[in-house]
């Protein structure tokens, strides 16, 4: 089974300051489940009242697909250099 | 009759040395090696590809000869390089949640692009589609001027 990306890497350095965070992502995931929980029935009853509109079926697909993209993010670096040593640097673990 | 036969004619005929005879047969087998690895890629040679990546590298340009003579300029503010490596299963999964988008937002979305003067169609875009999107992206590479020529920013998207 496939989970989202545990923690993110956040490094800022620029001549002066050097930032290397890491950063807890289950936290993020954790307090989102738990609020998915609790709104759980309220999306069902949006579901029910919007399936005839099509967003209904959007809004039951969401969840799964988004889910999908959040456990994809796993390995995706974002590597960004400037002239002198300034550096971004993203990468979800 | 095959380029090694040949070689080792040449070699007994004493029309080349051993070393030049060596070298050539050391040559034929890295041909020989190349042609085994694209056989393997070109029979699933998306299987392997885990990432997408695109990398921007500024480089100063050889052929640049300025006026003054000074290749040193405080004006440098073109040089950012950047590395992206996209995961291929975030295009996949990406393409996937568009597939859920109600009729009606798509055809707003359809008109919106025509309005602009582009005819596509995002339904018609498959997860197959984007498959072959990227294994005829290859390895792209571009190469962008500065517009004050000193430098040369290059473009690459390849999958690895």
């Amino acid at each position: 089974m496939s989970i989202p990306p545990l923690l993110m890497k956040l490094k800022l350095v620029d001549p002066k300051n050097r930032i290397n965070l890491w950063i807890p992502l289950f936290l993020v995931w954790l307090i989102a489940g738990l609020l998915a929980l609790a709104l759980s029935p309220l999306i069902l009853l949006l579901v029910l009242l919007l399936w005839p509109t099509g967003w209904g079926k959007f809004l039951w697909l969401f969840g799964p697909r988004l889910y999908a993209v959040l456990c994809a993010l796993r390995h995706l670096e974002v590597d960004v250099q400037g002239k002198g040593k300034e550096q971004v640097l993203l990468y979800f673990r | 009759m095959n380029n090694r036969r040949k070689i080792l004619d040449m070699l007994a005929d004493n029309k080349i040395t051993t070393e030049e005879a060596e070298r050539l047969l050391s040559l034929l087998g890295d041909e020989k090696e190349e042609t085994e690895t694209k056989d393997t890629k070109s029979v699933n040679p998306l299987k392997n590809l885990k990432y997408l990546r695109v990398v921007v590298k500024t480089i100063p340009n050889p052929e640049y000869q300025p006026a003054n003579g000074n290749l040193f300029s405080n004006d440098d503010d073109d040089d950012d390089n950047v590395n992206i490596r996209v995961p291929m299963s975030l295009i996949r999964a990406g393409m996937k949640l568009t597939s859920i988008i109600p009729p009606a937002a798509y055809n707003q979305m359809d008109s919106s692009l025509k309005e602009k003067g582009i005819d596509f169609d995002l339904r018609n875009i498959k997860p197959e589609n984007v498959e072959e999107l990227i294994s005829a992206l290859g390895d792209l590479e571009v190469n962008v001027e500065s517009k004050n020529k000193r430098k040369n920013t290059t473009v690459r998207v390849y999958a690895e």
